[in-house]
Protein backbone atom coordinates (compact mmCIF):
# COMPACT_ATOMS: atom_id res chain seq x y z
CA UNK A 1 0.00 0.00 0.00
CA UNK A 2 1.43 3.53 -0.99
CA UNK A 3 2.31 6.02 1.04
CA UNK A 4 -0.58 7.95 -1.00
CA UNK A 5 -2.95 5.21 -1.38
CA UNK A 6 -2.70 4.65 2.74
CA UNK A 7 -3.76 8.04 2.80
CA UNK A 8 -6.63 8.26 0.72
CA UNK A 9 -7.70 4.52 2.75
CA UNK A 10 -7.89 6.59 5.89
CA UNK A 11 -9.61 9.00 4.74
CA UNK A 12 -12.42 7.08 3.22
CA UNK A 13 -12.64 5.05 6.97
CA UNK A 14 -13.23 9.02 8.54
CA UNK A 15 -15.23 9.93 5.67
CA UNK A 16 -17.78 6.59 6.14
CA UNK A 17 -17.71 7.41 9.29
CA UNK A 18 -18.40 11.09 9.53
CA UNK A 19 -21.25 10.48 6.74
CA UNK A 20 -22.78 8.09 8.89
CA UNK A 21 -23.61 10.41 11.41
CA UNK A 22 -22.66 8.34 13.99
CA UNK A 23 -18.98 8.20 15.76
CA UNK A 24 -18.63 4.30 14.92
CA UNK A 25 -14.53 4.64 14.82
CA UNK A 26 -12.93 2.33 17.41
CA UNK A 27 -9.17 1.60 16.98
CA UNK A 28 -9.45 -1.92 18.84
CA UNK A 29 -11.55 -3.60 15.96
CA UNK A 30 -9.70 -1.38 13.83
CA UNK A 31 -6.49 -3.15 14.61
CA UNK A 32 -8.64 -6.44 14.62
CA UNK A 33 -10.63 -6.23 11.25
CA UNK A 34 -7.42 -4.61 8.88
CA UNK A 35 -4.19 -6.62 10.80
CA UNK A 36 -1.95 -6.35 7.72
CA UNK A 37 -3.12 -2.59 7.60
CA UNK A 38 -2.04 -1.88 11.45
CA UNK A 39 0.99 -3.53 11.39
CA UNK A 40 2.26 -1.45 7.92
CA UNK A 41 1.25 1.40 10.08
CA UNK A 42 3.36 0.68 12.85
CA UNK A 43 6.50 -0.15 11.18
CA UNK A 44 6.01 2.97 9.50
CA UNK A 45 5.78 4.47 12.08
CA UNK A 46 9.48 3.21 13.65
CA UNK A 47 11.04 5.16 10.02
CA UNK A 48 12.70 8.21 10.57
CA UNK A 49 10.99 11.58 9.47
CA UNK A 50 11.83 12.83 5.74
CA UNK A 51 10.15 16.12 5.77
CA UNK A 52 9.93 18.30 9.10
CA UNK A 53 7.81 17.66 11.93
CA UNK A 54 4.67 18.34 10.70
CA UNK A 55 4.87 15.41 8.04
CA UNK A 56 6.16 13.05 11.00
CA UNK A 57 3.25 14.00 13.30
CA UNK A 58 0.54 13.24 10.48
CA UNK A 59 2.62 9.79 9.71
CA UNK A 60 2.54 8.86 13.58
CA UNK A 61 -0.14 6.22 13.44
CA UNK A 62 -0.62 6.78 17.34
CA UNK A 63 -1.41 10.61 16.61
CA UNK A 64 -3.31 9.84 13.37
CA UNK A 65 -5.50 7.97 15.29
CA UNK A 66 -6.17 10.20 17.74
CA UNK A 67 -6.25 13.37 15.53
CA UNK A 68 -9.22 11.01 13.93
CA UNK A 69 -10.69 10.16 16.75
CA UNK A 70 -10.76 13.91 17.58
CA UNK A 71 -11.91 14.93 14.45
CA UNK A 72 -14.81 12.15 14.30
CA UNK A 73 -15.81 13.31 17.92
CA UNK A 74 -15.81 16.87 16.98
CA UNK A 75 -17.81 16.87 13.81
CA UNK A 76 -19.92 13.99 15.82
CA UNK A 77 -20.80 16.57 18.18
CA UNK A 78 -21.37 19.46 15.75
CA UNK A 79 -23.69 17.53 13.85
CA UNK A 80 -25.63 16.32 17.06
CA UNK A 81 -26.07 19.70 18.31
CA UNK A 82 -26.62 21.04 14.62
CA UNK A 83 -29.22 18.88 14.42
CA UNK A 84 -31.07 19.88 17.16
CA UNK A 85 -30.80 23.92 16.13
CA UNK A 86 -32.44 22.63 12.65
CA UNK A 87 -35.50 22.05 14.29
CA UNK A 88 -37.82 24.83 14.71
CA UNK A 89 -40.53 25.21 17.41
CA UNK A 90 -43.80 25.72 15.37
CA UNK A 91 -46.65 25.10 17.20
CA UNK A 92 -48.50 22.17 15.55
CA UNK A 93 -52.39 21.76 15.25
CA UNK A 94 -53.76 18.23 15.99
CA UNK A 95 -55.16 17.54 12.56
CA UNK A 96 -58.76 16.64 13.89
CA UNK A 97 -62.19 16.20 11.65
CA UNK A 98 -62.57 20.04 10.36
CA UNK A 99 -66.57 20.73 11.31
CA UNK A 100 -68.21 22.68 8.01
CA UNK A 101 -68.07 26.12 9.38
CA UNK A 102 -63.90 25.65 9.82
CA UNK A 103 -64.03 23.64 6.35
CA UNK A 104 -65.63 26.97 4.81
CA UNK A 105 -63.17 29.55 6.76
CA UNK A 106 -60.76 31.24 3.84
CA UNK A 107 -57.91 30.36 5.44
CA UNK A 108 -59.16 26.33 4.75
CA UNK A 109 -60.42 27.02 0.94
CA UNK A 110 -57.15 28.86 0.48
CA UNK A 111 -55.13 25.75 1.98
CA UNK A 112 -57.58 23.42 -0.35
CA UNK A 113 -57.03 25.47 -3.44
CA UNK A 114 -52.74 25.22 -2.60
CA UNK A 115 -52.98 21.61 -2.32
CA UNK A 116 -55.41 20.69 -5.39
CA UNK A 117 -57.08 23.68 -7.19
CA UNK A 118 -60.35 24.32 -7.86
CA UNK A 119 -61.16 21.09 -7.35
CA UNK A 120 -59.84 20.65 -4.28
CA UNK A 121 -62.04 23.99 -2.92
CA UNK A 122 -65.16 22.22 -4.78
CA UNK A 123 -64.68 19.23 -3.27
CA UNK A 124 -64.33 20.81 0.19
CA UNK A 125 -67.61 22.75 -0.44
CA UNK A 126 -69.29 19.90 -1.05
CA UNK A 127 -68.23 17.56 1.59
CA UNK A 128 -69.32 20.40 4.32
CA UNK A 129 -72.39 20.41 2.70
CA UNK A 130 -72.46 16.85 3.30
CA UNK A 131 -71.72 16.93 6.56
CA UNK A 132 -74.53 19.40 7.46
CA UNK A 133 -76.93 17.32 5.84
CA UNK A 134 -76.29 14.91 8.17
CA UNK A 135 -76.49 16.77 11.42
CA UNK A 136 -79.65 18.40 10.08
CA UNK A 137 -83.04 16.66 11.62
CA UNK A 138 -86.35 18.13 11.16
CA UNK A 139 -87.92 19.08 13.95
CA UNK A 140 -91.51 17.16 13.98
CA UNK A 141 -94.66 18.87 15.27
CA UNK A 142 -94.77 17.35 18.60
CA UNK A 143 -90.95 18.78 19.23
CA UNK A 144 -92.56 21.91 18.02
CA UNK A 145 -95.49 21.74 20.53
CA UNK A 146 -93.21 20.52 23.22
CA UNK A 147 -90.81 23.30 22.25
CA UNK A 148 -93.97 26.54 23.07
CA UNK A 149 -95.23 24.93 26.09
CA UNK A 150 -91.74 24.38 27.56
CA UNK A 151 -91.99 20.87 28.55
CA UNK B 1 -96.72 84.90 -0.89
CA UNK B 2 -99.16 82.37 -1.56
CA UNK B 3 -97.14 81.04 -4.13
CA UNK B 4 -94.26 80.79 -2.52
CA UNK B 5 -96.55 79.03 0.36
CA UNK B 6 -97.97 76.47 -1.98
CA UNK B 7 -94.34 75.66 -3.35
CA UNK B 8 -93.33 75.27 -0.13
CA UNK B 9 -96.20 72.95 0.65
CA UNK B 10 -95.68 70.78 -2.11
CA UNK B 11 -92.02 70.51 -1.60
CA UNK B 12 -92.91 69.30 1.93
CA UNK B 13 -95.61 67.00 0.27
CA UNK B 14 -93.07 65.72 -2.31
CA UNK B 15 -90.55 64.86 0.56
CA UNK B 16 -93.15 62.97 2.39
CA UNK B 17 -94.67 60.58 -0.30
CA UNK B 18 -90.90 60.13 -1.63
CA UNK B 19 -90.34 58.84 2.10
CA UNK B 20 -93.31 56.90 2.82
CA UNK B 21 -92.79 55.28 -0.78
CA UNK B 22 -89.33 54.50 -0.24
CA UNK B 23 -89.36 52.99 3.11
CA UNK B 24 -92.68 50.94 1.57
CA UNK B 25 -90.63 50.00 -1.64
CA UNK B 26 -87.30 48.70 1.01
CA UNK B 27 -90.25 46.73 2.58
CA UNK B 28 -91.34 44.75 -0.80
CA UNK B 29 -90.52 41.86 -2.79
CA UNK B 30 -87.54 41.12 -3.98
CA UNK B 31 -85.70 42.74 -1.30
CA UNK B 32 -82.73 44.55 -2.60
CA UNK B 33 -80.25 41.75 -1.90
CA UNK B 34 -79.90 39.01 -3.29
CA UNK B 35 -78.33 36.72 -0.47
CA UNK B 36 -80.97 36.81 1.63
CA UNK B 37 -83.63 34.93 -1.34
CA UNK B 38 -80.87 32.27 -1.97
CA UNK B 39 -80.34 31.53 1.80
CA UNK B 40 -83.97 31.08 2.19
CA UNK B 41 -84.03 28.92 -0.79
CA UNK B 42 -81.33 26.92 0.79
CA UNK B 43 -83.40 26.76 3.99
CA UNK B 44 -86.79 25.22 2.33
CA UNK B 45 -84.37 22.92 -0.24
CA UNK B 46 -84.98 19.51 0.20
CA UNK B 47 -82.53 17.49 -0.29
CA UNK B 48 -83.09 13.89 -1.93
CA UNK B 49 -84.25 11.55 0.27
CA UNK B 50 -83.08 8.10 -0.44
CA UNK B 51 -79.48 7.14 -2.45
CA UNK B 52 -81.16 6.00 -5.35
CA UNK B 53 -82.89 8.93 -6.03
CA UNK B 54 -79.73 11.03 -5.31
CA UNK B 55 -77.45 8.93 -7.91
CA UNK B 56 -80.28 9.24 -10.77
CA UNK B 57 -80.09 13.11 -10.68
CA UNK B 58 -75.98 12.91 -11.07
CA UNK B 59 -76.69 10.60 -13.67
CA UNK B 60 -79.20 13.21 -15.13
CA UNK B 61 -77.23 16.19 -15.16
CA UNK B 62 -74.28 13.95 -16.37
CA UNK B 63 -76.31 13.17 -19.26
CA UNK B 64 -76.70 9.23 -18.61
CA UNK B 65 -80.49 9.18 -18.35
CA UNK B 66 -83.81 11.20 -19.50
CA UNK B 67 -85.85 12.60 -15.98
CA UNK B 68 -88.28 9.76 -14.65
CA UNK B 69 -91.26 10.37 -12.91
CA UNK B 70 -89.71 9.71 -9.37
CA UNK B 71 -86.85 12.68 -10.68
CA UNK B 72 -90.11 15.04 -12.07
CA UNK B 73 -91.69 14.98 -8.41
CA UNK B 74 -88.55 15.79 -6.25
CA UNK B 75 -88.18 18.81 -8.51
CA UNK B 76 -92.16 19.60 -8.61
CA UNK B 77 -90.87 19.78 -4.53
CA UNK B 78 -88.49 21.82 -5.35
CA UNK B 79 -90.11 24.18 -6.99
CA UNK B 80 -90.78 27.24 -4.85
CA UNK B 81 -86.64 26.97 -4.25
CA UNK B 82 -85.87 26.81 -7.69
CA UNK B 83 -88.05 30.27 -8.61
CA UNK B 84 -86.49 31.46 -5.32
CA UNK B 85 -82.76 31.32 -6.72
CA UNK B 86 -84.57 32.53 -10.54
CA UNK B 87 -85.34 35.33 -8.86
CA UNK B 88 -82.48 35.80 -6.73
CA UNK B 89 -79.98 36.21 -9.68
CA UNK B 90 -81.64 38.84 -11.42
CA UNK B 91 -80.76 41.10 -8.01
CA UNK B 92 -78.32 43.16 -8.89
CA UNK B 93 -76.83 43.31 -5.83
CA UNK B 94 -75.48 40.78 -2.97
CA UNK B 95 -74.21 40.99 0.17
CA UNK B 96 -73.43 37.71 1.70
CA UNK B 97 -72.68 39.59 5.41
CA UNK B 98 -68.87 38.67 5.18
CA UNK B 99 -66.83 39.57 8.25
CA UNK B 100 -63.61 40.87 6.54
CA UNK B 101 -62.26 41.76 10.36
CA UNK B 102 -62.02 38.05 10.79
CA UNK B 103 -59.27 37.56 8.81
CA UNK B 104 -58.17 34.19 7.29
CA UNK B 105 -60.98 32.86 9.60
CA UNK B 106 -63.79 34.39 8.08
CA UNK B 107 -66.28 32.37 6.50
CA UNK B 108 -67.54 31.40 3.52
CA UNK B 109 -70.47 29.13 3.57
CA UNK B 110 -72.26 31.02 0.55
CA UNK B 111 -69.54 28.73 -1.63
CA UNK B 112 -71.31 25.82 -0.97
CA UNK B 113 -74.74 26.65 -0.41
CA UNK B 114 -74.43 28.43 -4.25
CA UNK B 115 -72.83 25.87 -5.71
CA UNK B 116 -75.67 23.36 -4.39
CA UNK B 117 -78.75 25.26 -6.10
CA UNK B 118 -76.31 25.41 -9.52
CA UNK B 119 -76.23 21.61 -9.74
CA UNK B 120 -79.74 21.51 -8.56
CA UNK B 121 -80.67 24.19 -12.29
CA UNK B 122 -78.21 21.79 -14.35
CA UNK B 123 -80.89 18.78 -13.23
CA UNK B 124 -83.47 21.12 -13.66
CA UNK B 125 -82.12 22.76 -16.85
CA UNK B 126 -81.92 19.10 -18.07
CA UNK B 127 -85.42 18.03 -17.48
CA UNK B 128 -86.66 21.28 -19.52
CA UNK B 129 -84.46 20.51 -22.31
CA UNK B 130 -85.69 16.75 -22.47
CA UNK B 131 -88.93 18.50 -22.84
CA UNK B 132 -88.03 20.53 -25.79
CA UNK B 133 -88.01 23.97 -24.11
CA UNK B 134 -85.09 24.74 -24.83
CA UNK B 135 -85.21 28.73 -24.16
CA UNK B 136 -86.21 27.76 -20.15
CA UNK B 137 -82.98 25.06 -19.98
CA UNK B 138 -81.05 27.99 -21.73
CA UNK B 139 -82.54 29.99 -19.18
CA UNK B 140 -81.87 27.94 -16.00
CA UNK B 141 -78.10 28.30 -17.21
CA UNK B 142 -78.11 31.54 -17.23
CA UNK B 143 -79.18 31.86 -13.75
CA UNK B 144 -75.62 29.44 -13.36
CA UNK B 145 -74.16 32.43 -14.68
CA UNK B 146 -75.69 35.14 -13.07
CA UNK B 147 -75.69 33.40 -9.50
CA UNK B 148 -71.63 32.70 -10.25
CA UNK B 149 -71.56 36.65 -10.83
CA UNK B 150 -72.87 37.10 -7.23
CA UNK B 151 -70.61 34.71 -5.48
CA UNK B 152 -67.00 35.53 -7.11
CA UNK B 153 -67.71 39.48 -6.28
CA UNK B 154 -65.18 39.38 -3.57
CA UNK B 155 -62.35 37.48 -2.63
CA UNK B 156 -60.08 35.38 -4.98
CA UNK B 157 -61.36 31.98 -4.07
CA UNK B 158 -64.72 33.31 -4.13
CA UNK B 159 -63.82 34.51 -7.69
CA UNK B 160 -62.47 31.13 -8.88
CA UNK B 161 -65.23 29.39 -7.61
CA UNK B 162 -67.44 31.85 -10.11
CA UNK B 163 -65.37 31.08 -12.50
CA UNK B 164 -65.82 27.37 -12.01
CA UNK B 165 -69.47 27.72 -12.44
CA UNK B 166 -69.61 30.04 -15.51
CA UNK B 167 -67.88 26.74 -16.79
CA UNK B 168 -70.34 24.58 -15.87
CA UNK B 169 -73.17 26.70 -17.34
CA UNK B 170 -71.50 26.87 -20.59
CA UNK B 171 -71.04 23.32 -20.63
CA UNK B 172 -74.39 23.15 -20.43
CA UNK B 173 -75.76 25.74 -22.40
CA UNK B 174 -73.36 24.10 -25.48
CA UNK B 175 -75.38 20.82 -25.05
CA UNK B 176 -78.77 22.79 -25.45
CA UNK B 177 -77.48 24.93 -28.49
CA UNK B 178 -76.20 21.32 -30.01
CA UNK B 179 -79.91 19.98 -29.70
CA UNK B 180 -81.92 23.46 -30.29
CA UNK B 181 -83.15 23.93 -33.84
CA UNK B 182 -83.26 26.89 -35.28
CA UNK B 183 -84.97 29.72 -33.39
CA UNK B 184 -83.27 32.86 -34.35
CA UNK B 185 -85.55 34.75 -31.71
CA UNK B 186 -84.29 32.47 -28.58
CA UNK B 187 -80.67 32.86 -29.70
CA UNK B 188 -81.37 36.70 -30.44
CA UNK B 189 -82.25 36.53 -26.63
CA UNK B 190 -79.71 34.35 -25.78
CA UNK B 191 -76.78 36.25 -26.99
CA UNK B 192 -78.48 39.72 -25.21
CA UNK B 193 -78.08 37.74 -22.05
CA UNK B 194 -74.77 36.45 -22.55
CA UNK B 195 -73.66 40.09 -23.70
CA UNK B 196 -74.99 41.40 -20.02
CA UNK B 197 -73.36 38.42 -18.09
CA UNK B 198 -70.02 39.23 -19.79
CA UNK B 199 -70.06 42.69 -19.25
CA UNK B 200 -70.74 42.31 -15.25
CA UNK B 201 -67.95 39.33 -15.05
CA UNK B 202 -66.43 40.22 -11.60
CA UNK B 203 -62.88 41.53 -11.65
CA UNK B 204 -59.99 39.07 -10.82
CA UNK B 205 -57.83 41.90 -9.76
CA UNK B 206 -60.51 43.69 -8.02
CA UNK B 207 -60.66 39.97 -5.71
CA UNK B 208 -57.18 39.94 -5.50
CA UNK B 209 -56.79 43.38 -4.43
CA UNK B 210 -59.75 42.60 -1.51
CA UNK B 211 -58.05 39.53 -0.34
CA UNK B 212 -54.75 41.45 0.21
CA UNK B 213 -56.58 43.92 2.47
CA UNK B 214 -57.60 40.88 4.71
CA UNK B 215 -53.80 39.46 4.05
CA UNK B 216 -52.30 42.31 5.16
CA UNK B 217 -54.16 42.65 8.89
CA UNK B 218 -52.70 38.96 9.43
CA UNK B 219 -49.02 39.71 8.84
CA UNK B 220 -48.48 40.33 12.65
CA UNK B 221 -46.61 38.29 15.60
CA UNK B 222 -49.92 37.07 17.16
CA UNK B 223 -51.36 34.93 13.91
CA UNK B 224 -47.95 34.30 12.19
CA UNK B 225 -47.54 30.76 13.95
CA UNK B 226 -51.17 29.64 12.18
CA UNK B 227 -49.62 31.35 8.70
CA UNK B 228 -46.20 29.16 9.03
CA UNK B 229 -48.63 26.08 9.76
CA UNK B 230 -50.03 26.22 6.08
CA UNK B 231 -48.79 23.93 3.56
CA UNK B 232 -47.83 26.88 1.19
CA UNK B 233 -45.28 27.95 3.73
CA UNK B 234 -44.09 25.11 4.32
CA UNK B 235 -42.03 24.68 1.20
CA UNK B 236 -40.86 27.89 1.84
CA UNK B 237 -39.51 27.50 5.36
CA UNK B 238 -37.64 24.37 4.01
CA UNK B 239 -35.36 26.80 2.42
CA UNK B 240 -34.61 29.55 5.46
CA UNK B 241 -32.38 28.99 8.11
CA UNK B 242 -33.40 29.20 11.99
CA UNK B 243 -32.42 32.37 12.05
CA UNK B 244 -34.15 33.58 9.47
CA UNK B 245 -37.54 31.24 10.90
CA UNK B 246 -37.19 33.20 13.90
CA UNK B 247 -37.06 36.37 12.77
CA UNK B 248 -40.55 36.17 11.23
CA UNK B 249 -41.50 33.94 14.40
CA UNK B 250 -40.61 37.32 16.47
CA UNK B 251 -40.07 40.11 14.65
CA UNK B 252 -41.16 43.32 15.71
CA UNK B 253 -43.83 45.45 14.59
CA UNK B 254 -41.14 47.18 12.52
CA UNK B 255 -40.39 44.04 10.86
CA UNK B 256 -44.13 43.50 10.01
CA UNK B 257 -44.87 46.80 8.65
CA UNK B 258 -42.01 45.88 6.05
CA UNK B 259 -43.80 42.72 5.09
CA UNK B 260 -46.50 44.94 4.43
CA UNK B 261 -45.08 47.44 2.25
CA UNK B 262 -43.19 44.70 0.51
CA UNK B 263 -47.06 41.84 -0.06
CA UNK B 264 -48.35 45.80 -0.97
CA UNK B 265 -45.57 46.51 -3.43
CA UNK B 266 -46.01 42.93 -4.91
CA UNK B 267 -49.56 43.41 -5.41
CA UNK B 268 -49.20 46.59 -7.30
CA UNK B 269 -47.01 44.90 -9.49
CA UNK B 270 -49.42 41.93 -10.42
CA UNK B 271 -52.00 44.88 -10.93
CA UNK B 272 -49.68 46.01 -13.15
CA UNK B 273 -48.90 42.58 -15.33
CA UNK B 274 -52.74 42.12 -15.37
CA UNK B 275 -53.26 45.71 -17.65
CA UNK B 276 -50.78 43.56 -20.35
CA UNK B 277 -51.18 41.36 -23.10
CA UNK B 278 -51.40 37.65 -21.86
CA UNK B 279 -48.23 36.15 -23.02
CA UNK B 280 -46.49 39.40 -21.31
CA UNK B 281 -48.56 38.98 -17.99
CA UNK B 282 -48.06 35.50 -18.01
CA UNK B 283 -44.65 35.92 -17.82
CA UNK B 284 -44.14 38.81 -15.73
CA UNK B 285 -45.85 37.30 -12.89
CA UNK B 286 -43.46 34.72 -13.42
CA UNK B 287 -40.61 37.26 -13.07
CA UNK B 288 -41.93 38.42 -10.35
CA UNK B 289 -42.73 35.47 -8.45
CA UNK B 290 -39.10 34.21 -9.32
CA UNK B 291 -38.03 37.65 -7.47
CA UNK B 292 -39.66 36.98 -4.32
CA UNK B 293 -38.45 33.08 -4.06
CA UNK B 294 -34.89 34.65 -4.61
CA UNK B 295 -35.71 37.25 -2.05
CA UNK B 296 -37.08 35.24 0.26
CA UNK B 297 -34.01 33.39 1.11
CA UNK B 298 -32.12 36.41 1.93
CA UNK B 299 -34.78 38.98 3.38
CA UNK B 300 -37.51 37.36 5.64
CA UNK B 301 -39.55 40.16 4.86
CA UNK B 302 -41.10 38.45 1.65
CA UNK B 303 -42.04 35.22 3.33
CA UNK B 304 -45.72 36.21 3.19
CA UNK B 305 -45.50 37.34 -0.35
CA UNK B 306 -43.92 34.24 -1.27
CA UNK B 307 -46.96 32.14 0.40
CA UNK B 308 -49.03 33.54 -2.43
CA UNK B 309 -46.56 34.33 -5.26
CA UNK B 310 -45.97 31.47 -6.95
CA UNK B 311 -49.75 30.37 -7.77
CA UNK B 312 -50.54 34.06 -9.16
CA UNK B 313 -49.77 33.17 -12.93
CA UNK B 314 -52.12 29.70 -12.42
CA UNK B 315 -54.68 31.89 -11.26
CA UNK B 316 -54.23 34.24 -14.18
CA UNK B 317 -54.56 31.86 -16.74
CA UNK B 318 -57.52 30.56 -14.91
CA UNK B 319 -59.44 34.13 -15.61
CA UNK B 320 -57.75 34.56 -19.02
CA UNK B 321 -59.29 30.94 -20.04
CA UNK B 322 -62.38 31.42 -18.56
CA UNK B 323 -62.99 35.00 -20.17
CA UNK B 324 -62.14 33.36 -23.69
CA UNK B 325 -64.57 30.87 -23.10
CA UNK B 326 -67.24 33.56 -22.75
CA UNK B 327 -65.77 35.21 -25.62
CA UNK B 328 -66.03 32.12 -27.94
CA UNK B 329 -69.67 31.20 -26.83
CA UNK B 330 -70.66 34.93 -27.56
CA UNK B 331 -68.68 34.21 -31.12
CA UNK B 332 -70.46 30.56 -31.12
CA UNK B 333 -73.89 32.25 -30.67
CA UNK B 334 -73.38 34.49 -33.73
CA UNK B 335 -72.63 31.76 -35.91
CA UNK B 336 -75.59 29.54 -34.81
CA UNK B 337 -77.81 33.34 -35.15
CA UNK B 338 -75.87 33.17 -38.77
CA UNK B 339 -77.05 29.23 -39.26
CA UNK B 340 -80.38 29.43 -38.37
CA UNK B 341 -81.00 32.59 -40.36
CA UNK B 342 -79.69 31.52 -43.45
CA UNK B 343 -80.24 27.41 -42.57
CA UNK B 344 -76.10 26.99 -43.35
CA UNK B 345 -72.74 27.68 -41.59
CA UNK B 346 -71.18 30.57 -42.38
CA UNK B 347 -68.03 29.69 -44.83
CA UNK B 348 -66.00 32.68 -42.52
CA UNK B 349 -66.13 33.73 -39.13
CA UNK B 350 -68.60 37.30 -38.60
CA UNK B 351 -66.55 39.93 -38.68
CA UNK B 352 -66.99 42.10 -35.19
CA UNK B 353 -66.61 39.16 -32.67
CA UNK B 354 -64.89 39.11 -29.31
CA UNK B 355 -61.30 37.69 -29.31
CA UNK B 356 -58.98 35.03 -28.10
CA UNK B 357 -57.65 37.07 -25.39
CA UNK B 358 -54.27 34.29 -25.00
CA UNK B 359 -53.50 35.85 -28.63
CA UNK B 360 -55.71 39.26 -28.71
CA UNK B 361 -56.20 38.43 -31.98
CA UNK B 362 -59.99 36.52 -33.57
CA UNK B 363 -60.64 33.20 -32.93
CA UNK B 364 -60.01 31.03 -36.04
CA UNK B 365 -63.27 29.16 -37.28
CA UNK B 366 -63.17 25.84 -38.83
CA UNK B 367 -66.12 23.69 -39.74
CA UNK B 368 -66.58 20.79 -39.28
CA UNK B 369 -68.90 17.30 -40.14
CA UNK B 370 -71.11 17.82 -36.97
CA UNK B 371 -70.59 21.53 -35.86
CA UNK B 372 -67.77 23.75 -36.03
CA UNK B 373 -64.61 24.73 -33.67
CA UNK B 374 -63.32 28.00 -32.64
CA UNK B 375 -60.11 28.07 -32.10
CA UNK B 376 -57.32 30.07 -30.08
CA UNK B 377 -54.30 31.54 -31.79
CA UNK B 378 -52.16 32.03 -28.42
CA UNK B 379 -51.15 29.41 -26.58
CA UNK B 380 -52.25 28.97 -23.38
CA UNK B 381 -48.70 28.80 -21.72
CA UNK B 382 -49.97 27.22 -18.23
CA UNK B 383 -51.63 23.90 -19.97
CA UNK B 384 -49.07 24.30 -23.09
CA UNK B 385 -51.62 24.02 -25.53
CA UNK B 386 -53.87 25.95 -27.26
CA UNK B 387 -57.31 26.18 -26.47
CA UNK B 388 -60.33 25.19 -28.75
CA UNK B 389 -63.92 25.06 -28.47
CA UNK B 390 -65.88 22.46 -30.28
CA UNK B 391 -69.86 23.48 -31.05
CA UNK B 392 -72.23 21.31 -32.82
CA UNK B 393 -75.65 21.98 -34.61
CA UNK B 394 -78.80 19.83 -34.59
CA UNK B 395 -78.82 17.81 -37.88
Amino acid sequence: MSEKNNDKWFEEIISKTINSGKPLFDAEKFKQKFPDEFRELQSRANKPAKNFQGTFILKNPVIKFAAAAIIILAVSLFMIRSGKDEKVDIPKVTNVTQSPAEMLTLRSLKTAYYKGGIEAVEAQCDKSIEQLKQKTNKITTNELLADINGT
Amino acid sequence: MIKNNYKAFIIIISTFLITVLSISFSQDFPPDNAAVLYLRAFILYEEPDNEDLSNMITDLQDGKIKPNDEIRSYFKKNQRVLELVTTASQIPNCNWGQDHSKGFDLMMPELATVRRLAFLLVADSKISLADGDYKASLEKCLTIHRMARHVGNDLMISNLVGIAMNGLANKHIKIVLSEMPDDVETLEWLKSQMLDISVNTPSLISAIVNESKISIKEMRREKVDEILQNPEAEEILKSLSKEQIEKIRNGDEAFYEKCRKYYLDYIASVQAAFALPYENAYNELIKLSEKVAKEVKTHPVAFFTSTISSSMAHIYTGEIFSKTSMNAFMGAIEIYIQKAKSGQLPDELPVVLPRDLFSGKDFKYEKTNDGFILKCQGKDIERNKTNEYEFKVKK
